[in-house]
């Protein structure tokens, strides 16, 4: 935890670096100029620096407060494997998403919960097989049938 | 007023705005009782469906799962001594104990009539206080307003997890992503990177979705294999007797000590029923004739906890209906349901939707025999649900995150931003950054900034309007107070 907390304060501390000398001039886009601004008419910017700046004094009294603790840090049992399903299945949504816009719901949908209900242990096929099955038709018909909702096609199918 | 009040009851009494918060209670119990998934995740996740509803069937459908998880937390705590929600943890102490003597069936049932008595004095406190306090704060100007809203940040930022820091970080993060997309009152484009769909700003719905649903769901993907595909022991609840009138009439004054400090609790902003439940259930502990039979199957136990945690359930949304501040996660989403039907939570709420709020108090209140009603016909389904394989609900779970992005805008877009705004969650979740308020400083930034420019405007751009207006200057002291308070406190908290 300490270590993590460590590497975010810096991060935050990084961020509000470069969002108060490079994001915020470049990516607030304004026709007021800067000097045509009073204090009673704000620019827009106003909000978004002053924000970064607490973030960033927050941030170091977070690093040094982190740096300062000494208490011992809890291990974690099964961390790495814990963070590898975390990746696979932050990936294999991703893909999913990926591939509903080209193969569509329909189809994408019970592929993707057969392999994340097998990767989380499950080896029974007709639990996997029903579920992968029954529950994104079943999803798919009530949106239609109640809210007229229709899930993404897939670009193939569409062409 | 009156003829509003009657407006209102008209508009809740139909079969279809009763049956949604009969719906809206299934769903919450349903959710509360598979441990692991809370209540906030389940609203997160049905946020968009309420948007397919009137304003008077979806509010109370996303208020009934808040009501109906906060009871079916303690099903799991009684029977696999597993809070099916963070708040049901102190139910465990007695909850299981009881179980354990086959007692599992009347401590279920102990826990329903105290959930339902201590939400429903929750309700009528809510009902009671949201009008006056919000009359009193339509007369707030903009100065006094901004005041207010930097004083219920700077509570929620202090009192919401372990480091004022962390929460103080979290809250900042929220500014500023809420201040992606067109200034309001110049018209400027903020951190749109050249992206036409940030214009709008960054979507509530995928924000919430990602930050409470997805994260949630990743926290559960760590367990290890054998415990996510693998059913969970369970008692049985077959055989077991029901509760005696005795033994209930025993715990009468528990329930409403634990129901006045639920109500208390939880109508400060950032506290919420997990904190409730604790000092409720401590109270029991102390004023009982008893006290050595707590931790060891005490009803009276069951009871006090029960009845904390769900007083909790009106009592955040005073903040959040009178004055615009939401008291904790559930409530920061309910609010953002509240805005995207069209209802913007503040001061002026009652006097814009005066029949729309009656008749969503009266369905608050309807929910409650509701909700007594499904827990006493469906306790041994709900009892059955938690059992069920996590391997085999987290695919529905990430379906529904999919699905319920999508729908809003029918945007694929929406979705990855909900990927990422989950990722983004987990990472803070793993840090311990307390993420209620980050989405409230989010929902509230809008407000906040538009008060403070209009309060510049007033006052030709003289800053110390914020010091010489009293009730501005008490907000901003109270704020300072709780700040330098939670800084001094935290280090022996953090010791305990």
């Amino acid at each position: 935890m300490r270590v993590g907390t460590i590497s975010i304060s810096v991060f935050f501390v990084l961020f509000s670096l470069v969002g108060y000398f490079y994001i915020i001039p470049a990516h607030i886009v304004t026709s007021i100029p800067i000097d045509a601004s009073t204090p009673a008419v704000l620019h827009p910017d106003f909000f978004p620096r002053y924000t970064v700046v607490v973030l960033g004094l927050v941030s170091l009294v977070l690093l040094f407060s982190a740096i300062k603790d000494t208490s011992p840090e809890i291990p974690e049992p099964d961390r790495a494997s814990a963070r590898f399903r975390v990746g696979v299945v932050f990936v294999l949504t991703y893909l999913f998403i990926v591939g509903l816009k080209y193969f569509g719901f329909t189809l994408v949908a019970p592929l993707y919960m057969s392999v994340i209900i097998f990767f989380l242990g499950v080896r029974d096929w007709r639990y996997i097989i029903s579920m992968a099955l029954i529950f994104p038709v079943a999803l798919s018909y009530s949106f239609w049938y109640s809210f007229s909702v229709i899930f993404p096609e897939g670009e193939i199918f569409l062409k | 007023m009156i003829d509003q009040i009657l407006e209102g009851i008209s508009i809740a009494l139909t079969w279809q705005a009763i049956s949604m918060v009969a719906v809206g209670i299934f769903a919450g119990i349903t959710v509360g009782a598979i441990p692991g998934l809370s209540g906030v995740m389940a609203t997160a996740v049905l946020v968009p469906f309420s948007f397919f509803m009137a304003p008077t069937m979806g509010i109370p459908f996303l208020l009934g799962i808040h009501k109906g998880s906060l009871f079916g937390g303690s099903i799991p705590a009684i029977l696999i001594n597993t809070p099916g929600t963070p708040p049901a943890a102190a139910t465990c102490l007695d909850g299981y104990p009881l179980a354990q003597k086959g007692e599992a069936k009347s401590a279920i049932q102990m826990s329903l009539y105290s959930s339902t008595l201590g939400d429903t004095f929750s309700d009528l406190a809510l009902i009671l206080a949201a009008i006056p306090i919000a009359a009193l704060a339509l007369k707030f100007g903009p100065t006094e307003f901004f005041g207010l809203l930097v004083m219920g940040l700077t509570v929620i930022s202090s009192v919401t997890g372990t480091s004022v820091p962390k929460g103080v970080i979290s809250a900042l993060l929220g500014l500023l992503i809420g201040a992606v997309g067109l200034d309001a009152i110049t018209g400027a484009e903020r951190f749109t990177f050249g992206f036409d769909t940030l214009q709008g700003g960054i979507g509530l719905v995928p924000l919430l979705i990602g930050l409470f649903a997805i994260s949630e769901v990743m926290i559960q993907v760590e367990k290890k294999i054998s415990i996510l595909s693998q059913k969970p022991a369970t008692a049985n609840l077959k055989g077991g007797r029901s509760l005696t009138m005795g033994e209930f009439k025993k715990s009468r004054r528990t329930i409403l000590r634990s129901a006045i400090i639920g109500t208390i609790v939880g109508a400060i902003p950032g506290t919420g029923a997990s904190i409730a439940t604790f000092i409720g259930y401590g109270a029991a502990k102390r004023a009982s004739k008893n006290p050595e039979e707590f931790g060891h199957g005490s009803y009276e136990g069951v009871a006090a906890a029960e009845s904390a945690n769900s007083a909790v359930a009106g009592a955040d949304l005073i903040p959040t209906l009178t004055l615009g501040i939401p008291g904790g996660g559930t409530a920061a989403i309910l609010m953002g349901a509240f805005i995207a039907q069209g209802l913007r939570p503040g001061p002026s709420l009652f006097e814009e939707n005066g029949p729309t709020m009656y008749a969503i108090f009266t369905l608050l209140l309807i929910g409650n025999p509701i909700m007594l009603l499904q827990g006493w016909l469906l306790t041994p389904f709900f009892a059955s649900i938690v059992t069920i394989r996590q391997a085999l609900l987290i695919p529905c779970i990430i379906l529904f995150c999919v699905v319920g992005s999508y729908i809003f805008h029918n945007n694929l877009g929406d979705v990855e931003l909900a990927l990422v705004s989950g990722a983004f969650g987990y990472v803070l979740r793993k840090l311990n950054f307390p993420l209620a308020p980050l989405v409230i400083a989010y929902i509230i930034t809008p407000m906040a900034e538009r008060s403070f420019k209009q309060a510049m405007l007033l006052s030709d751009g003289d800053y110390s309007v914020f010091f010489t207006k009293p009730i501005s200057l008490f907000f901003i002291i109270l704020a300072a107070i709780i700040l330098v308070l939670s800084v001094w406190k935290q280090p022996k908290v953090s010791a305990e």
